[in-house]
């Protein structure tokens, strides 16, 4: 007889850790798309963030190291985004399109001519694990299976709020949404819209870089080709149901994974069911949140729009 | 003599690619020399692997045929305002659909056996890019999304039917057992793997250029794609219009599925890696031809050699083989930029240029 209560905890448990890497990609991607910026190129981002952080990990045995090099690593596949597609104002479905197969194609080729090996093989990297706090795992059934996240998770929900008071309440949010709504109009009143938007497609790669490094050396301490599995534009998938707002973000993400981790589970207690059947239900449910979120969807007016400031309209 | 309009066109944009693809191999030794590789060398075994002999050239050509199926797909659905991003998925329907009627159904004459592939084939890729284009249509979701989310669907039926239902009778590898031979796309050179699945996918893209630039429902397809608003105010029924460009782009895409199971490989099983494979490969190639359906074949053919070329050049020159991506990213790059550059000095792709950012 399965004990569903405690079926449901470490479903609960799990799911906070699918939905980690989704929404720390996703509070990047938010900020880019706000400033009126599409970036596609996450998905191969995470890939890059992933290998450069198990390798630099690796090589050092200290994970903070591997973190900030696959977020190096995604800031500039970001870099590289904003230049073609802001400066030499390109399509920015070709861009996107473009470095993802490009950082994807590199993360496996650095891996591979680093280690001389598709996959980590025989190689140790120093993982984030579970941060025991004594009070909190006292508490029965809660405590060993919701409340002992590692520090990133805890690190990416401080981030959640910080980043909702920097979107709402700060100058530079203001500064960023108005760029996303009406660049021409931004720029009229003295915002610099290419400054503005850098920093943003900037800050979007390194999270999705961040994203990836969690992956690597939080969730598996593996890298191998196509880790990734989808879970970058999953991410886009949840910027648009959490109406690009970091708060609401966090709630997709956590809803996402936590049925994500119930289809998972039910591996366990319906073995009969083709495991394949429960692996599509992620990317089910992606289609099926996006259908939602588009009914209600206020997407900002610029996005997909590349700015020149020549066709500017003065007024 | 002063080189006349067309000519001067062709001129410029032959010189234009052949200058980017230079400048993209340039580029692309960086990452060879990076490894302390010697980019020529590396680029001398990518040609030698690619046309090396007979043999290695019947190789390019037969991986041409998914890229310029997918390739095509993706140019018509882009051309027509839908950004169909997954081939992949449609090509993996294309390949369940062929697999499974040719190992159901009993043993026909061929001339009635590839049609009816070709038919269910098309039929299950036109379902699977239909779904996004409903989607899009009645919700308002974003095709970009959703159709490259449903490319794990069919990966993940792959996986289930070739080691369930139609795994092959030994019960050993994960894939089907190989289909009849008169289900089989024959070759048309004796001794040689390459099979008429290249002529089809030629005489598709040519049929699908016919279509785009010679008859009254293609001019509305390209008119939805160059200007939606204007398109809808001419009175062209824009979301109609959408829906058939996203059927008729997963149709082209599941062909790519059945060259493979019915031409290459005779049988289906699960591709080493879903992840980059001819559906995402394809878009690039639709990209650099700025969306062209006879540039599809050239590039097609070009993605190809690089394909074969990098294969040779991880055993030859120990490149690792991911370097195929970074050349093909670097590839597109190079050619949208240099139209970008172009138009500065005057010259015009076509209509509608790719590179030009809404």
């Amino acid at each position: 007889m399965v004990d569903w209560g405690h079926f449901a905890i470490v479903v609960v448990g799990a799911g906070i850790g699918i939905a980690a890497p989704l929404l720390i990609a996703a509070l990047g991607e938010a900020f880019a798309e706000r400033s009126g910026m599409m970036n596609l190129s996450i998905e191969g981002t995470m890939s890059l963030g992933a290998a450069l952080a198990f390798l630099f990990g690796s090589l050092t045995q200290n994970p903070w190291v591997g973190l900030l090099a696959g977020m190096l690593g995604g800031l500039v596949i970001g870099l590289m985004n904003v230049y073609m597609a802001q400066s030499l104002h390109l399509n920015q479905v070709v861009t996107g399109m473009s470095l993802y197969i490009f950082a994807f194609g590199l993360s496996v080729y650095i891996f591979r001519a680093v280690t001389g090996h598709t996959s980590t093989f025989g190689l140790e990297v120093p993982r984030f694990k579970a941060i025991e706090i004594p009070a909190l795992l006292q508490i029965p059934i809660l405590g060993p299976t919701i409340l002992n996240q590692n520090v990133l998770i805890y690190i990416s929900i401080v981030l959640v709020l910080i980043l909702e008071v920097v979107m709402f309440k700060t100058t530079l949010g203001l500064k960023i949404r108005a760029v996303g709504e009406n660049p021409s109009a931004a720029d009229n009143v003295g915002i610099n819209v290419y400054t503005v938007r850098y920093l943003c497609l900037m800050y979007g790669g390194a999270m999705a870089g961040l994203a990836g490094a969690y992956i690597s050396l939080a969730e598996l301490g593996l890298f191998f080709e196509g880790m990734t599995a989808g879970r970058g534009w999953i991410a886009i998938a949840i910027v648009i149901f959490g109406a690009w707002s970091p708060v609401r973000i966090l709630a997709g993400a956590l809803i996402f994974g936590v049925i994500d981790s119930l289809a998972l589970h039910t591996m366990v207690v319906a073995p009969q069911v083709p495991f394949q059947l429960l692996l599509t239900l992620p990317y089910v449910f992606s289609i099926a949140i996006l259908v939602i979120a588009m009914k209600r969807a206020a997407l900002p007016a610029a996005l997909f729009k590349t700015y020149r400031r020549e066709e500017r309209q003065l007024g | 003599m002063a080189l006349t309009g067309r000519v001067r066109h062709y001129v410029g944009v032959t010189f234009s690619v052949a200058l980017s693809i230079l400048v993209g191999f340039g580029l692309s030794s960086i990452f060879i020399l990076a490894i302390g590789s010697n980019p020529l060398t590396a680029y001398y075994t990518l040609l030698q692997g690619a046309f090396g002999s007979a043999q290695s050239i019947s190789e390019t050509l037969i991986k041409s045929i998914p890229l310029i199926f997918t390739g095509l797909a993706a140019a018509v659905a882009f051309k027509s305002n839908v950004n169909n991003i997954g081939e992949e998925g449609q090509l993996y329907m294309g390949a369940i659909a062929t697999a499974v009627v040719a190992l159901s159904v009993p043993v026909l004459p061929a001339f009635v056996f590839l049609p009816l592939l070709l038919c269910v084939s098309f039929l299950a890729g036109a379902f699977w890019a239909g779904i996004p284009a409903f989607l899009k249509i009645r919700f308002g979701a974003d095709e970009l999304l959703t159709t490259l989310l449903m490319n794990w669907i069919p990966f993940y039926i792959v996986s289930y039917i070739v080691s369930g239902p139609f795994q092959e009778k030994d019960k050993i590898r994960p894939q089907t057992d190989f289909i009849p031979d008169v289900a089989r796309l024959p070759s048309f050179v004796a001794g040689y793997r390459i099979h008429w699945g290249l002529v089809l996918a030629i005489v598709a893209c040519v049929l699908v250029y016919v279509f785009l630039w010679k008859t009254s429902l293609g001019f509305e397809f390209r008119a939805t794609g160059a200007n939606l608003p204007a398109a809808r105010s001419m009175g062209i029924k824009v979301n109609r219009r959408m829906m058939q460009a996203m059927i008729l782009s997963g149709g082209i895409a599941a062909f790519a599925g059945l060259c493979e199971v019915a031409g290459t490989v005779g049988t289906l099983k699960l591709g080493s890696s879903n992840i980059l494979g001819y559906g995402y490969a394809g878009i690039l190639v639709a990209l650099v031809t700025n969306l062209h359906p006879l540039g599809v074949i050239l590039s097609g053919l070009f993605f190809g050699i690089l394909i074969v070329g990098s294969e040779s050049m991880q055993r030859g020159a120990d490149v690792p083989i991911a370097m195929i991506y970074i050349i093909e990213a670097i590839m597109v790059m190079t050619i949208i930029t240099s139209q970008l550059l172009m138009r500065k000095l005057g010259f015009k792709w076509s209509t509608g240029d790719i590179s030009q950012s809404s």
